[in-house]
């Protein structure tokens, strides 16, 4: 499985250790450098002197002191060098030699030439070569000497070097792998620390389930993780505060289902237990239906609302003018504003119109407009204005509520929730306004209520755009315009 | 008995207090708390059914109400609320049953029929007064072994005679708890009721076991 911290430790580890070999190998082939020239060096310094110590006294003849031979070694001595002539006829060697020879180069014109060798003694050594010509002695009849070139190898036992190269290479690789040693600890514990804060992160969301949806990941993590913890818990919020809906919901449904479906036990309980009372039978299969009409409601509600909030397209916008679709609405309302002796006012500029997909919008007024005439008390008021402003428009619902607070406005549009906590008649569903709330979500328009000055319920629907001034309105054919479009009418439950 | 219904849902209630009376108890009802503590402050019930959520006061303040009154008559908890601690709190506020909606009604009835017993001290359903013998579950008679058969409201007057057996029950007490406001009781209802029930239970031959304290009410008790 790929792994970030396998990932990072052998990435980590890889680098240091190449950095660390190529070092370790650069100070090693550095140090043999130094240590080779400083031989060489010395080397040199041994033939320079022997160099200058050789004079032409004759003819091919030369005085060389071996007595004064580098150091005055003694016979078995570590150092060797040998005098040829530029032809390759030996003229002196280094009693260490004994009989044996260094071997020639005469090649080497350009400067002191350098190279390994075993010694005569079998020892590894180091031998330079130069080419020279001597002084000649001047002093008598020699005067007509010729100067000839004399070619000079010096020796050197190497074996010492040879011990230093070796104990340096070693303690060099010891110490690299000491080193590694080390950077693979330092780097592990480094990248498990690191890591940490991840790994932590990790475990807690590998531990989120259903049943712990309230937990939140602490923020004193480090500032990579910092997003990463607060979306997760901005994720866990919403997820959880849509358990927590979901299951409220499921509750509210089962509760909302209780009472009806007690209803229908309880009445065919009694139907089966005194079947013989004819009127009673009647009137328990009409309650029957009442109550499975109740419960029809209710589900065709949740549905809605739940096919609602599942985000499906809305229909084909089209202009709806505002005041034919109230009046439309209005009409199987009005009777009932007229028995309830409501104040009802229509203040809707004829010429407003709104492009909307039509039957959602006209389910939002619907709802709003029959919650009003039903919620009002007696010869309460009911007010109904529409406004076009520069692009915006407005349409709210005012009605007297004399019960409600600012709490309950709150509640107002929650599924199920009603002003005394109880059933009402069965012809409300307790989802009237959800639904209100959803469909409006759905065309884009906001639906807000607050409580005016006087007591009073105010629902009201807007939209930034999609407004615009119809003129001149072709009304359809067969659709009545309400005597209230373009003039405000105060009227005693007329509509 | 006498019965109270708090309840909202209209077809609840209806259907409740129509299975009570036909069942033989006296059943008022009220549509929500402020009527229902009103109805369980003016009358004495036997049992009373109540609802938690209730319009204007909820079940349990209603119940709060009752027992800081002093009030002890039984209380039935009669809800869709069915969470541990829904069921806790109700008890724990002075109720002395509680039923989740949906219920079957014959565990209604039996629970009120217990509830009703228990507050004259009763636990056996079967009650004995001489050769008497009065099944208060299936409301069945027997004189000397001998079923008797009585109308629904003639058995409701004698098992509420039995169960406050030697204690001398007034005519006021009797239409307090076997009249509930449905009917209309005139005058000499209640002794006309127990001239028939002492016919239906005592042939000429029987010892009489309902006997008159004038002017203070009636007693059954082993002759």
């Amino acid at each position: 499985m790929n792994s970030i911290r396998r990932h990072l430790t052998g990435r980590l580890l890889l680098g240091c250790l190449l950095l660390l070999g190529t070092g370790g190998a650069a100070i090693c082939l550095f140090a043999r450098a130094v240590l080779l020239n400083e031989f060489d060096g010395s080397l040199q310094t041994a033939a320079a002197a022997l160099t200058d110590l050789t004079k032409q006294t004759r003819q091919v003849e030369f005085a060389i002191p071996l007595d004064v031979a580098p150091s005055a070694p003694p016979p078995q001595t570590s150092h060797f060098f040998e005098f040829w002539l530029a032809d390759g006829r030996m003229l002196k060697r280094s009693p260490s030699l004994g009989a044996a020879d260094l071997p020639f180069r005469a090649d080497s014109h350009a400067g002191p030439q350098y190279w390994n060798l075993t010694l005569p003694n079998g020892a590894p050594g180091r031998a330079v070569a130069m080419k020279y010509v001597p002084s000649v002695e001047k002093h008598g009849k020699h005067r007509t000497l010729t100067p000839v070139e004399v070619v000079l190898v010096v020796a050197r036992d190497r074996g010492a070097l040879d011990r230093t190269i070796r104990s340096l290479i070693g303690v060099l690789a010891l110490g690299v792998v000491l080193l590694s040693a080390g950077i693979v600890g330092i780097v592990r514990l480094a990248v498990r620390r690191g890591l940490a804060p991840l790994e932590k992160v990790a475990v807690q969301t590998a531990a989120i389930d259903a049943t712990s949806l309230q937990l939140r990941f602490p923020t004193d993590v480090p500032a990579e993780l910092l997003p990463i913890v607060a979306r997760l818990n901005e994720f866990l919020a919403r997820i959880e505060e849509s358990f927590t809906r979901e299951r409220r919901f499921s509750a509210d449904v089962a509760h909302e289902l209780r009472t009806p479906i007690a209803e229908l036990r309880l009445l065919a309980d009694v139907a089966l237990k005194w079947p013989h009372d004819a009127n009673a039978t009647k009137r328990a299969f009409q309650d029957t239906l009442d109550a499975a009409r109740q419960m029809e409601l209710m589900v065709t509600g949740l549905l809605t609302l739940a096919r609602c909030e599942a985000n499906r397209e809305p229909g084909i916008s089209e202009p709806v003018i505002i005041a034919h679709l109230v009046g439309e609405i209005w009409g199987p309302l009005a009777e009932k504003a007229s028995v309830k002796k409501l104040a009802v006012t229509f203040d809707i500029p004829a010429q407003i119109q709104f492009a909307t997909e039509p039957t959602m919008f006209r389910a939002i007024l619907a709802n709003l407009l029959d919650n009003a005439v039903e919620y009002s008390p007696e010869a309460g008021d009911v007010r109904i204005e529409a406004r076009e402003d520069g692009g915006s428009f407005a349409l709210s619902i005012s009605n007297t509520a004399k019960n409600l607070s600012a709490e309950d406005i709150e509640h107002l549009f929650e599924r199920f929730w009603r002003k005394d906590s109880a059933r009402s008649d069965g012809r409300h569903s307790g989802l009237g306004l959800s639904l209100t709330r959803a469909f409006a979500e759905q065309l884009g328009v906001s639906i807000q209520a607050s409580l005016g000055d006087s007591s009073n319920l105010i629902m009201r629907i807007a939209k930034d755009t999609g407004i615009s001034r119809c003129s001149p309105i072709v009304h359809p054919p067969g659709v009545p315009i309400p005597a209230q479009a373009g003039v405000v009418s105060v009227g005693v439950g007329t509509a | 008995m006498r019965v109270l219904v708090v309840e909202d849902a209209p077809r609840l209630q209806y259907s409740i207090a129509q299975a009570l009376r036909k069942a033989g108890y006296a059943a008022d009802v009220a549509s929500n708390g402020s009527d229902g503590l009103w109805l369980a402050e003016t009358h004495d019930y036997d049992t009373i059914i109540l609802d938690l959520m209730l319009p204007q006061m909820d079940g349990l303040t209603v119940l709060r109400r009752l027992r800081e009154q002093g009030r002890n008559n039984p209380v039935l908890i009669l809800t869709a609320k069915d969470t541990v601690a829904d069921r806790v709190r109700g008890l724990q506020m002075g109720a002395d049953d509680y039923l989740i909606k949906p219920f079957a009604l014959e565990e209604l009835l039996a629970r009120v029929q217990a509830l009703c017993r228990r507050s004259y001290g009763h636990k056996d359903s079967r009650i004995v007064i001489g050769d008497l013998e009065i099944d208060t579950a299936a409301k069945t008679v027997r004189r000397a072994s001998q079923p008797v058969e009585l109308a629904r409201r003639e058995y409701a007057l004698l098992e509420y005679l039995a169960l406050r057996r030697g204690e001398v029950v007034s005519r006021t007490e009797i239409e307090a708890h076997l009249y509930d406001s449905e009917a209309e009781p005139f005058a000499n209802v209640v002794d006309s009721a127990i001239c028939v029930l002492r016919k239906k239970i005592c042939p000429d031959d029987a010892p009489q076991i309902i006997s008159t304290r004038r002017g203070l009410g009636y007693v059954i008790e082993s002759p």
